[in-house]
């Protein structure tokens, strides 16, 4: 035989031959090398799986963790007193830019059918000098290797959410100490390195452990007497002894009472122009994104405490319309609870200067059942 | 035969070794551990 295709003979069966060894040992080949690699994947299973499933996800920052035991917080009341599955998710610092990362890395057919999505916006993400927007601590504290590596190789979305996440990386690049690859190199140098991206695709394939078939979460609109659970919600409250705003003792205390003795009272709201409000920006690339979703949605603007925050309420008023009418363009619930006049506030709705108290959440969980739960899904 | 044994076995090293080395390095690539930020995270309260 022609010794060219001896050569070539040989050549295919060698690779037929390393490839099957590759397929049949594949678990212990990938589970000896990469155990880091599997345990940072598995963590991103948990948040994909309640989005595939329907859960709600509440979507927040520091207003879902400060005050733990609160009995209306959603992730408490939802779970311990309607038993209706609810997910938490977010702490202090998690900002739209983040959201929307976590939610493209996660991104397929079974998310955009299923998920129900809530996002409780803070007027305080929008303000600030120069310097609003996401930080890179809180980046990289959700958006770890293994969600990293999930955006890039495993998820369905379209590239230009990856874009954007790659591009702020570039841009904060200083701000991370001895960044590996996944944050070193840009997506598209990783992309049109067509062989390693195919091979690291196949090896992230292996690992995805998660269950095909996640079960549907379908919720009862459960029937309740909103009026009653306010009274219930104002009796929960602790007595407010030292401010007629509605304010903690604590919190007013503490926080507070140092700033009049400092003459620093009422505070005043510092706003960027909108052109140069990274966080608006982070905001239309979110709304962007949750187009496709099947379920619209939810929004909540939250609010800045009206006998607190006195100067400069009229930009921020402002800014909270423009915000208010973007949502509503692209077709999305908005549930405002920002208050504009003080006439409209009422005390005790925060129960300090930025976060829900009580009865805050009790508004909002009704948004929440009201907006999910429709009687047809009874 | 025995030329094609001896192709066969050259090859199959040739691609056990390199199929070693691109698998070594996407593992590694994509197992990085968890990074920190050169800034420190500050909840300001207001």
């Amino acid at each position: 035989m022609n010794k060219f295709f001896v050569n070539i003979y040989a050549f295919f069966i060698a690779l037929v031959v390393v490839i099957s060894l590759l397929y049949i040992s594949k678990n212990q080949i990938l589970n000896y090398y990469a155990i880091p690699l599997q345990d940072s994947l598995q963590k991103t299973t948990s948040l994909q799986d309640d989005l595939e499933s329907g859960k709600i996800i509440v979507f927040g920052s520091s207003e879902l963790v400060i005050y733990p035991d609160l009995k209306f917080l959603p992730q408490n009341y939802f779970n311990k007193d309607l038993k209706l599955p609810l997910r938490a998710q977010g702490n202090e610092g998690q900002q739209d830019f983040v959201i929307m990362s976590q939610l493209a890395a996660c991104d397929n057919e079974k998310v955009r059918q299923n998920a129900r999505v809530v996002v409780l916006l803070s007027p305080s993400w929008f303000s600030g000098s120069s310097d609003n927007g996401l930080t890179m601590p809180k980046f990289l504290e959700y958006m770890y290797p293994g969600m990293m590596n999930k955006l890039y190789f495993q998820s369905e979305s379209d590239d230009k959410y990856k874009i954007f996440v790659s591009d702020y990386i570039k841009n904060n690049i200083a701000y991370i100490k001895n960044p590996n690859f996944i944050y070193e190199y840009a997506y598209d140098i990783i992309k049109d390195d067509y062989l390693n991206d195919e091979i690291k695709k196949i090896i992230i394939q292996n690992f995805d452990n998660k269950d095909p078939d996640v079960e549907l979460v379908n919720y009862q609109n459960p029937i309740l007497d909103y009026d009653n659970l306010k009274i219930e919600a104002a009796k929960n409250t602790l007595p407010v002894t030292n401010n007629i705003y509605g304010i903690n003792d604590e919190y007013f205390t503490n926080i507070i009472q140092p700033e009049i003795d400092k003459g620093n009272f009422p505070f005043g709201i510092t706003l960027p122009s909108l052109a140069q409000n990274e966080e608006y920006h982070d905001l239309l690339i979110l709304l962007d994104f949750l187009k496709d979703y099947k379920i619209q949605p939810l929004f909540v603007m939250q609010d800045l405490h009206p006998y607190v925050f006195v100067n400069n309420r009229e930009e921020m008023n402002k800014l909270m319309l423009t915000v208010k009418s973007k949502v509503e363009e692209h077709g999305y619930k908005y549930f405002d609870r920002w208050t504009y006049k003080k006439e409209d506030y009422k005390i005790g709705t925060l129960t300090d200067i930025v976060h829900p108290g009580e009865l805050g959440w009790v508004d909002i969980n009704q948004k929440i059942i009201e907006h999910f739960m429709t009687k047809e899904e009874k | 035969m025995n030329y094609f044994f001896r192709t066969f076995v050259i090859y199959l090293l040739l691609i056990i070794g390199f199929s070693f080395i691109i698998l070594d390095q996407n593992i590694d690539d994509l197992s990085g551990q968890d990074v920190e930020s050169t800034v420190e995270f500050v909840y300001e309260a207001f």
